[in-house]
């Protein structure tokens, strides 16, 4: 087996005084798709923000590469060839759909390169170019959220939580476009949607109240409804 | 079937009805002026004054509101930046003699700096059609370019060089400044047409403007976005053709110098003032953003007191300097035999052909204050660091996380706030009264403007500076007429502020969250 793109190893991670993170290790294989999984507030998105630099880890490791970026200011995390789409479609509102996309440019003409890959992926995009963000809808929004991620030549990309609050019609067009871009790049997503974690990810993790419990093949959990129940309430 | 009437609702949006009122309650003022005025000079003078002081504050104004609406910051000493720019203006001014030798350097600072940037342009655009219609020649190469960087050499070597030692030897024989031109035009002339005869003679200078000229061709072909030339073909070869050129170039920039006035130096002198005041004015805010205020982004609170005790501090080492005592503008401060030379004069006196009672200087301040507002609205909505600064304003965090160094355009973005407040200074130096409290007036003034226009809107402040201007100057005719002062100028102001707060407390353009 290769090298991991991203080790995370018992990371410890803080919100003010409040101790999130209690020990979460992830090994994500460059090119597979990786999900974490729990229950609302298990630490799934502090576990993002971690390696994205964003929250303070106070130990641990986090390895990008071999490198270790714990510590490191989230800009350089992400020019290293980390993406972040955040969840709820952290999208610039008050920003035109091509402003959103220019702004991810990490070199100038990075978004000339990539605009025909990411119109193929999210065609309604090229047609909405010229309108603000505010104007869109949730699903185009989030499309452009992880459009933005694909500007520049990311060889991870963390999703958190794409589906939430979408309608079955969009999640699918969404779905269709991560797998395709997964074959670009390597993902680590949270989702919520187990019907869509399942379809999508070769490796899960579990989190429970801050600490990775259970991890492995996806083709482990899907069935094994006592583990779903337990750890992820009713499948 | 559905036969129920709906009522017609009649409901305006907010935004409208708060921009509706703001407006209104100038216009009001203004035909109230109007009206009691019945005199178009005098109507005239009150708009023009308006504006004015609407530019004014808006030079403070607009940091303030960038960088509210970027890092969260009130940075409450933003005035005192504008009273650095004045006070580092008037430093310089006063420090520039008006003796023939320092007219002299100031007369070649201008040649250097303008000549070749006139010849440049005049040349460019006269080559626009010819490459246009001939793209041979676009292919080519530009040999304008050429010529140019070669002029831009010898502009620096030649000017200098002619009326330095004409000005030598007008001091030491008592010449008159006629005389020192002269002098210097012939002695230049001389030392080209030995070099004509004789070639290693200027050797050392020309390969001094080859050096020069090749690195500035280098960049020009950067900023136009053409491939470089190599550096290999730019290298000196003693008398090739091109010294002719440069020859030639020292000469015209020396002639060029000649036509100029050498007495007439207040603009220049004003200029120099000006890039110092906002010079110093965008390093005082790089210092204060970088030192002060970065630690405290976690401690909102603290910065509100740290600014503001910066502000203090500010005010009591210039009232040290400087004393307490308000002096008028910056003319009355400059030492004897100074006091002519600013505001410069071509912006003395009145605007012409109008017959009203308004200043040059005036019209000077209102562009110069437009210069800046589209100058920012330019720089936010079509340069990538403005895409930055406004995605910044909404969540700086994702920003970031794309691979920005946010810390580093905040840095940036507060100093050029820093900067257009010292702009505001030096300019505001010409006209009104240079005194320790004027950076705490004029920020009272745009946290009003600021609070009107909505909490980090740029628009909602350019906007609201107009307005507010026009409510001073206005309501100062009232308060003058009614009670020979013009105390009732901020008041208005307050009242506009409270009517807007009352309709739309997030101000004109402001979000409501």
């Amino acid at each position: 087996m290769s090298e991991p793109i991203l080790e995370v190893k018992d990371i410890h991670t803080f919100i003010g005084q409040f101790h999130i993170l209690e020990g979460v290790n992830v090994t994500v294989q460059r090119g597979e798709i990786t999900v974490l999984l729990g229950r609302n507030g298990a630490g799934k998105t502090t576990t993002l923000r971690s390696i994205m630099g964003l929250a303070n880890v106070r130990s641990g490791e986090i390895r990008f590469k071999g490198r270790e970026i714990r510590q490191m200011r989230p800009f350089k995390v992400a020019r290293l060839g980390i993406g972040y789409v955040p969840e709820y479609r952290a999208i610039f509102r008050d920003l035109t759909v091509e402003e959103n996309l220019k702004i991810a440019e990490r070199e100038a003409g990075d978004l000339a390169r990539r605009l025909d890959f990411i119109y193929s992926l999210f065609p309604d995009l090229q047609r909405l170019r010229k309108l603000g963000g505010a104007q869109l809808s949730g699903g185009q929004q989030q499309m452009l959220a992880v459009a933005r991620a694909l500007v520049a030549e990311n060889e991870l990309l963390l999703i958190d939580e794409p589906s939430e609050g979408l309608a079955p019609v969009i999640i699918e067009q969404l779905m269709a476009a991560i797998r395709q871009l997964s074959a670009h790049t390597t993902v680590l997503l949270v989702e919520q949607n187990f019907h869509m974690a399942s379809q999508l990810a070769d490796r899960f993790v579990i989190i429970e109240e801050g600490r990775s419990v259970l991890s492995g093949p996806m083709s482990d959990l899907v069935g094994n409804d006592a583990v779903i129940s337990k750890y992820l309430g009713a499948a | 079937m559905d036969t129920i009437k709906r009522r017609p609702t009649f409901k305006i949006d907010k935004n409208t009805l708060s921009g509706v009122v703001a407006i209104g309650f100038t216009l009001l003022m203004l035909v109230l002026v109007a009206l009691d005025a019945k005199d178009g000079k005098r109507f005239s003078q009150i708009v023009a004054g308006g504006l004015y002081q609407g530019m004014l504050i808006f030079m403070v104004a607009a940091g303030l509101s960038i960088v509210f609406g970027l890092m969260d910051v009130l940075n409450f000493a933003q005035g005192s930046l504008l009273m650095i720019g004045a006070y580092v203006g008037f430093e310089i001014l006063s420090s520039l003699s008006t003796d023939t030798k320092t007219n002299a350097v100031l007369l070649s600072i201008h040649v250097v700096a303008f000549t070749p940037i006139a010849t440049t342009l005049l040349i460019e655009i006269a080559m626009i059609p010819l490459y246009r219609f001939v793209p041979k020649l676009a292919e080519a190469g530009r040999p304008s370019s050429h010529l140019l960087a070669k002029m831009t050499a010898s502009a620096l070597i030649g000017t200098p060089l002619g009326l330095l030692l004409g000005s030598t030897v007008a001091d030491n024989l008592g010449s008159s400044a006629d005389t020192m031109r002269v002098i210097g035009a012939v002695v230049v002339t001389a030392l080209a047409s030995v070099d004509m005869v004789r070639d290693p003679l200027l050797f050392g200078i020309k390969w001094f403007i080859n050096e020069i000229s090749t690195r500035f061709q280098i960049g020009l072909a950067i900023i136009q976005g053409r491939q470089a030339p190599p550096i290999e073909t730019l290298e000196y070869k003693p008398s090739s053709a091109s010294d002719k050129a440069v020859l030639g170039a020292i000469l015209l920039s020396t002639f060029m110098a000649m036509l100029l006035n050498t007495t007439e130096t207040t603009a220049l002198r004003f200029g120099i003032a000006a890039i110092a005041a906002v010079f110093a004015g965008t390093l005082a805010g790089i210092i204060m953003e970088t030192v002060f205020i970065r630690p405290t982004y976690v401690r909102p609170f603290f910065q509100i007191v740290l600014t503001f005790g910066i502000a203090l501090v500010i005010r009591e080492v210039i009232i040290y300097r400087y004393g307490i005592a308000t002096q008028g503008n910056l003319t009355a401060y400059l030492p004897r035999g100074l006091a002519g030379t600013f505001p410069p004069h071509f912006l003395h006196g009145l605007f012409p052909n109008l017959e009203t009672t308004i200043f040059n200087y005036w019209i000077f301040m209102i562009i110069m204050g437009l210069l800046m507002m589209v100058g920012v609205q330019v720089l936010l909505m079509r340069t990538r660091i403005g895409i930055i600064i406004r995605a910044g304003v909404q969540d700086s965090e994702m920003v970031e996380s794309l691979g920005v160094n946010v810390r580093l355009v905040f840095t940036a973005v507060f100093a050029l706030g820093a900067g257009i407040a010292a702009m505001g200074g030096i300019i505001s130096a010409g006209f009104i009264s240079v005194d320790p409290v004027m950076g705490d007036l004029f920020l009272l003034q745009a946290i009003a403007v600021v609070i009107i226009g909505g909490l980090g809107s740029y628009a909602g402040t350019s906007l609201a500076a107009i307005i507010v201007g026009l409510t001073r100057s206005s309501a100062g005719y009232f308060s003058r007429q009614q009670f020979n002062t013009d105390g009732l100028a901020p008041i208005a102001v307050l009242v506009l502020l409270c009517i807007v707060l009352l309709v739309k407390p997030s101000g004109l353009f402001g979000k409501e969250h």
